[in-house]
């Protein structure tokens, strides 16, 4: 006598239809944001035809077309796979559904058999309704097992008809051999794009080294004829520690500089002074005889504009006449005046805050300012001050500012980084203290000063996380010929928190902490994109008026806009107050609100801050 | 006749966009292939499974040759600003043709 169809009998449903459809979803991000990169991409491309003009630039613009189509047929095989997950899902979810009914009946059944053979002494099969029954549930198992199958045989049919167009590209070096994920992948792709950027830097560097065995008239001449070489020198950021070495190998003996680099900090000043490995009292002198220089080249040109002005006005009042004409030169001039005299006010105000400069080897103090970078080759000068001893101290923290941040702002910026640095000082008394005023990047205008939406782009942090990732490696290269290695922290507001991500998601960041403070979003997509030792990541952000979902009314407007992502949504990372709170010791501290509050003296934000930078992140107020 | 003027400065930053779009791209690789070991995890049945290991296996091949090509472009057009820079031109165009963009 044959058993009854028992729940063993029934077919097995392995697949599990959520990760499916996860898989799917996922396919379907990668697809959108592969797409975007190859929009941004081809975007940025363009850009190229006004900067590099020549009889190949036609070549070179066009070149880059040639990703569009197979990416796109990328995105597309990526979207079809996914909708063929969640088919097969679909399908799948659908039979278990039936095959837990059909489990449920098969026990019923089997129960009914028991209750049958237990009552008499005739086999359950001889029960016409019993082994109808029986053969009922054998046929409808028979049955979802031939859906599984085949809905498995539609879905790698579907799988399988996926094609993708890869015209026009070259193959991938070792050939189209079938490879797994991992073969495809590059374990190391970001650091690979940099190490390109990296050759070009250090071809220019090779031209600086060489300029070094110039006669200082030689090296004058060519300076002046290649002002274009001497920018992209400027731009350039060669691996610090080669810098060092060679810098080291100018001055054999030590104290004072050698002739050759006399010749360079006279001749080449912008390069020495953004050149990252150099010793910040070389920077510093260079970075101020630069700054002197556009003073003084300003202010000839302010008294030069003046003397046109009253000549003008002379003649105007000689000969009323001819000074119906006059009106329209007259304005010209009065503006280009007055936008001289306000580019010089910025000059100067960045010029106190520096205040005295050291003399050679006098030892930088505590409140000692240096003029860490100084670039004048765009629109409007970037720059960053250090506070302290920034070779040699224990601690060093860049306080990096956000959209709108510029020159004119330093003296604010420095005087932050002040406050920053005291409130570190009392929390380790026995540690030498360094910050960083880091406002070395074009940042986006506020909205309602310039374009409103370049806040919104992530471009200028791209290139501003790039400079101050060789920033840090800077630093870190410089305190090493110390025999120092700082405990060194990022502190960033509004899109400086963008800047500062894009500048960790380079390999070998020597960043050990990083805090967030009212953060217009950072572009990635967890944590695990970025280099900084667990828990060292801190957000906050104030209370203000809050637009669609809470924050300072501002950095979310900035997240929402762009997609960027809120930092203090990763698990990760942790928040800290920058409410009203009490210190221990029953100090009261004072509440940040708004978007340009967080460092404002005896605030809750500043005194967190105090305390992550020396490494005491686990006491913050939260 | 076009003339030579290139800012060396600018190329620099237009390539430091591209670069980090393009290992904005190579993660959406490294993301598609994780997804794909997903659904292979997920699907289990090895017809399924082969299928998945094809698709990759092809659809997988697409954004290595889109980064090379562009690591290409730009490793010729940064040789071309370099060589500029020694004002040597004609290794400037041959460094264009040489990247894999053709003739000019």
């Amino acid at each position: 006598m044959s058993a009854p169809l028992g729940v063993g009998g029934l077919p097995e449903v392995r697949q599990d239809p959520e990760g499916l459809r996860d898989a799917a979803r996922r396919l379907e991000l990668a697809a959108i944001e592969a797409g975007i990169s190859v929009s941004d991409m081809t975007g940025h491309w363009q850009e190229l035809s006004t900067s590099y003009e020549a009889p190949e630039g036609g070549q070179a613009l066009s070149a880059m077309a040639d990703v569009e189509a197979p990416a796109a047929s990328f995105s597309d095989a990526l979207d079809e796979a996914a909708s063929a997950l969640r088919l097969y899902a679909d399908d799948v979810e659908q039979i278990r559904s039936e095959l837990d009914t059909l489990s449920a009946e098969v026990r019923l059944h089997g129960d009914d058999v028991d209750r049958f053979e237990a009552s008499g002494d005739e086999a359950w099969s001889d029960d016409p309704l019993l082994s109808t029954m029986d053969a009922n549930l054998r046929r409808r198992a028979a049955d979802l097992e031939e859906r599984l199958e085949s809905a498995t045989r539609t879905f790698a049919a579907l799988v399988s008809g996926i094609d993708v167009d890869t015209s026009g590209l070259p193959s991938v070096v070792g050939g189209d051999a079938p490879l797994g994920p991992d073969d495809l992948v590059p374990a190391d792709t970001f650091q690979r794009w940099y190490d390109v950027l990296d050759d070009y830097d250090s071809e220019l560097f090779s031209r600086l080294q060489s300029w070094a065995q110039l006669d200082p008239d030689d090296l004058e001449r060519l300076v002046a004829e290649r002002p274009e070489v001497l920018d992209a020198l400027v731009q350039a950021q060669p691996d610090p520690e080669a810098v060092a070495a060679w810098w080291a190998s100018l001055a054999p003996v030590a104290g004072g500089l050698s002739a050759a680099q006399r010749s360079l900090a006279r001749n080449v000043p912008s390069v020495l002074g953004n050149l990252e490995g150099l010793p910040y009292d070389v920077r510093d002198r260079a970075n101020r005889d630069v700054l002197a220089e556009e003073r003084r080249e300003k202010g000839d040109a302010v008294a030069d504009l003046d003397e046109q002005i009253a000549a003008l006005r002379q003649r105007a009042a000689d000969d009323p006449v001819a000074a119906r004409g006059m009106g329209q030169e007259l304005n010209a001039l009065v503006s280009e005046r007055d936008a001289l005299a306000a580019d010089l006010e910025d000059l100067d105000a960045l010029h106190e805050t520096l205040g005295r400069e050291l003399s050679e080897g006098e030892a930088p103090r505590a409140t000692t300012r240096t003029l860490v970078a100084y670039d004048s080759t765009g629109e409007r000068p970037l720059a960053a001050v250090g506070i302290g001893d920034l070779g040699k101290a224990d601690t060093v923290s860049y306080l990096v500012s956000g959209m709108g941040s510029n020159v004119a702002g330093m003296p604010d910026a420095v005087a932050e980084a002040n406050r920053v640095r005291l409130r570190e000082q009392s929390n380790a008394p026995d540690q030498t203290i360094a910050t960083v005023a880091w406002l070395d990047y074009r940042s986006p205008p506020k909205p309602w000063e310039g374009v409103p939406t370049e806040v919104l782009d992530t471009d200028r942090a791209v290139v501003g996380g790039d400079r101050l990732a060789a920033s840090l490696r800077g630093l870190e290269t410089v305190a090493a010929a110390d025999g120092s290695s700082p405990y060194l922290a990022t502190m960033a507001h509004s899109y400086g928190t963008t800047v500062v991500f894009e500048a960790l998601k380079q390999d070998g960041s020597p960043v050990d902490v990083a805090a967030l403070y009212g953060s217009a979003g950072v572009d990635v997509r967890s944590t695990d994109e970025i280099e900084v030792p667990p828990d060292g990541i801190y957000a906050t952000e104030a209370l203000g008026v809050p637009f669609f979902g809470g924050g300072d009314g501002i950095a979310d407007v900035g997240r929402i806009g762009s997609g960027r992502a809120d930092p203090r949504d990763f698990d990760d990372v942790v928040g800290f107050s920058s409410g009203e709170a009490t210190a221990p010791g029953g100090h009261g501290l004072e509440a940040s609100r708004g978007h340009s509050q967080y460092l404002l003296e005896d605030s809750t934000s500043v005194w967190n801050l105090g305390l992550i930078g020396v490494g005491r992140g686990d006491e913050v107020i939260r | 006749m076009t003339r030579y003027a290139i800012e060396p400065a600018e190329v620099r930053t237009t390539v430091t966009l591209v670069a980090a779009d393009a290992a904005g791209l190579e993660t959406e690789q490294t993301a598609a292939g994780d997804a794909v070991s997903s659904a292979t995890a997920a699907a289990v049945d090895p017809v399924a499974v082969t299928a998945l290991g094809d698709f990759w296996d092809s659809v997988g091949l697409v954004l290595p040759r889109v980064s090379q090509h562009a690591h290409d472009c730009v490793q010729g057009v940064l040789t071309a600003t370099s060589a500029y820079l020694d004002a040597d031109v004609q290794m400037a165009t041959s460094a264009i043709a040489a990247s894999g963009m053709g003739q000019p």
